[in-house]
């Protein structure tokens, strides 16, 4: 506290002046300014009692009161506590940094349109936190459910509209998912597929164990069209299902497949998600390459991350013999996209296909020096090293990209497997087995691996076909037409 | 409008007994009389201290900023450690400790930034100590220190009516909407 001497240098200011006078500015502010002094004005505006002293409002006894008073014990109790809170609030404020930025990152990808990031970074939301608990062996940093529900927007975009609704459903009872106007639609996606697929799904299973046959199957499915005439969300499962039923079973062309298409799309619009990605390979598969880009780029203002629409955009410029397109369609992928591995498989492709095999082997080994657990990057070492008729290297690459694939499958990435995948195993080991060195450290499994694909030359595709009976080169199929396999 | 005022600093007790703390340690080293007892009571100086105008400049400089200047960055720093979990990362009431945790922080935070500013009167002594005719301030001071003194008395008004508090409310549900 600091002293101030009673006759407090008041004296030596002007007293008029309100600005330098030391009195209270509420007692001040209340009370008149009396032009001549009348005698209850020198008694002290705090007791009301005692005589001012002079040059002071208030009297000896206050003044002294005053000039001891000190903040009340609790006051300094309350400080220290909010002191401890802040300190808590510290601790607890950088726990939530990581987990917080994440989700923001997340919302933002929404935004953009960058639905696997989006889904990446709400998962990773999630992890830390669990991480952050687990280390700290307390639930010291939690995320609400309510983010599962915003996460179900990028799964719903990825994968199917109803499995949006099974990823929730284990975080939501089925009362909070209908009262949510954000999740119903996602529970309504489901119903509608329940509904049709309890009808179709004796059929399909029938024809599965073979206790039906495809046309049988086919006329109980189309039967009910009739009934789901009117329930186009339901009608789209059905008229699905007898697509499936047909090219799977009846092996039916990519045109037939194309018309059930356009004839699904016809009377059920507004499933996007299922015909921009069929639509994108039936074009391919056909030829008719402006309207596979244009299916691609419609794919991907939905999702900017949607690396099969950049892959085929690629494999169309190969076809058309466009460098600049290809380097085009590199740099609009890193536009919305990290520099990751798939960047570096399109690098490699492009490469390989305009003829710098040096230049696609060395980003390749580049990219594989950081352990990538990227299925199709070891598949593109294993074309490499088709291109240069390393068949050990080519079969051991492919039979990498298989496991870890294989994994991936087993892990829920229906995707995985892909056809071009499979293509790629599928040359290597037959190669491998006709001109390999026989030292691969894979050798004891190859026998187990063609048993596995024991009839696939049915369906192999022509470049495959041709690279195994020794029609073309592979270096031929690779650095022609879309530079790949499939 | 001195109900109003009264019942804004019984909701934002924690800030407005702080804030009142704050003042008498500031006012008492700067030189004034501590004229009462008691942060929270029923008439305008709720939240405040009751004390006689500081004899030098940095004291009235003082008594009008420090309080404000050490409740901003606490309030700041406690209202986004509440927010962040609660409106950001939607920490429900399922989380039995951490959410009345992250409530109780967000309650101090928010009702130490609804306790900013000084009395209408000690914000205008401030200013009149820098920029009156009488022993104004010199040329630098009076640069320096213009726009956190136009804040200030701006503050002090706002704060008088009771303003701060729809502009905070409105603000925190513009996050939660959000």
């Amino acid at each position: 506290m600091s002293d101030i001497p009673e006759s407090s240098g008041i004296e030596n200011e002007t007293p008029e002046t309100e600005i330098k006078d030391n009195s209270s500015k509420i007692k001040r502010k209340n009370a008149p300014s009396p032009v001549i002094e009348a005698p209850e004005d020198n008694i002290c505006i705090v007791c009301g009692r005692n005589r001012k002293l002079k040059g002071e409002d208030y009297c000896s006894s206050c003044l002294n009161t005053m000039r001891h008073r000190r903040p009340p014990v609790f006051a300094f109790i309350a400080a220290f506590l909010v002191l401890v809170i802040t300190f808590v609030s510290g601790v607890l404020l950088y726990l939530n940094y990581a987990p917080s930025k994440r989700i923001i990152e997340g919302r933002t990808a929404v935004r953009e349109k960058r639905m696997q990031d989006a889904y990446d970074a709400y998962e990773d939301a999630f992890n830390l936190a669990e991480e952050l608990n687990t280390e700290l062996n307390m639930d010291a940093v939690a995320v609400g459910k309510t983010i599962r529900a915003e996460e179900a927007e990028p799964i719903a975009a990825l994968y199917v509209p109803y499995y949006a609704y099974n990823f929730l459903s284990r975080y939501f009872s089925d009362e909070e998912i209908k009262a949510d106007s954000r999740m119903l639609p996602y529970y309504e996606a489901y119903t509608n597929y329940k509904t049709a697929y309890d009808d179709f799904s004796q059929y399909t299973t029938a024809l599965n164990q073979g206790e039906m046959k495809a046309d049988e199957a086919l006329k109980n499915i189309r039967e009910l069209k009739k009934k789901y005439k009117d329930d186009k969300d339901k009608l789209f499962w059905v008229l699905y299902a007898e697509s499936y039923v047909d090219v799977t079973f009846n092996q039916a062309g990519p045109e037939k497949q194309l018309e059930y298409l356009e004839n699904m799309e016809k009377t059920c619009p507004g499933q996007d998600w299922y015909y921009l990605g069929v639509y994108r390979d039936l074009y391919f598969q056909l030829g008719r390459y402006k309207e596979c880009v244009d299916v691609c780029n419609k794919e991907l203002a939905d999702n900017r991350n949607e690396i099969e629409a950049y892959l085929t955009k690629l494999k169309v410029a190969f076809i058309n013999e466009n460098k600049q397109a290809s380097e085009d369609i590199a740099n609009e992928y890193l536009q919305y996209n990290e520099k990751d591995d798939r960047y570096v498989v399109m690098q490699i492709m492009m490469n390989r296909r305009f003829g710098n095999i040096d230049t696609a082997e060395s980003d390749c080994e580049q990219a594989m020096k950081y352990g990538s657990g990227l299925p199709e990057l070891h598949r593109q070492k294993a074309l490499n090293a088709l291109y240069r008729n390393d068949y050990t290297t080519a079969y051991e690459s492919a039979y990498n990209a298989y496991s870890m694939a294989y994994n991936l499958y087993n892990n829920g990435d229906a995707e995985a497997l892909n056809s071009a995948l499979l293509e790629t195993v599928y040359v290597c080991a037959s190669m491998y087995k006709e001109h390999g060195d026989g030292m691969s450290e894979f050798h004891s499994d190859l026998d187990d691996l063609l048993s596995s694909f024991k009839g696939y030359d049915a369906i192999a595709t022509e470049n495959s076909k041709a690279i195994i009976s020794g029609e073309k080169t592979a270096e031929q199929v690779l650095s022609e037409g879309a530079g790949d396999l499939a | 409008m001195t109900v109003i005022y009264i019942i804004c600093k019984i909701l934002t007790f924690p800030g407005a007994y702080l804030r009142g703390f704050l003042e008498h340690i500031v006012a008492k080293l700067s030189g004034c009389y501590i004229e009462s007892d008691g942060y929270i009571r029923m008439d305008e100086v709720s939240g405040h201290t009751d004390h006689s105008f500081p004899l030098k400049k940095a004291g009235a400089v003082a008594v009008a900023f420090v309080p404000g200047i050490f409740h901003f960055a606490f309030g700041l720093f406690l209202s986004i450690a509440g927010l962040v979990p609660l409106a950001h990362l939607r920490v429900e009431p399922s989380h039995h400790i951490l959410f009345p945790l992250y409530i109780v922080i967000t309650y101090i935070g928010v009702s130490m930034l609804c306790n900013l500013c000084p009395l209408v009167d000690d914000a205008l002594f401030c200013k009149e100590r820098l920029y009156g005719k009488e022993g104004r301030a010199n040329l630098f001071v009076r640069i320096i220190m213009f726009i956190p003194t136009v804040f200030c008395v701006a503050g002090a008004y706002i704060e008088r009516y009771s303003l701060n508090i729809l502009i905070i409310g409105a603000l925190l549900v513009l996050m939660f909407i959000n």
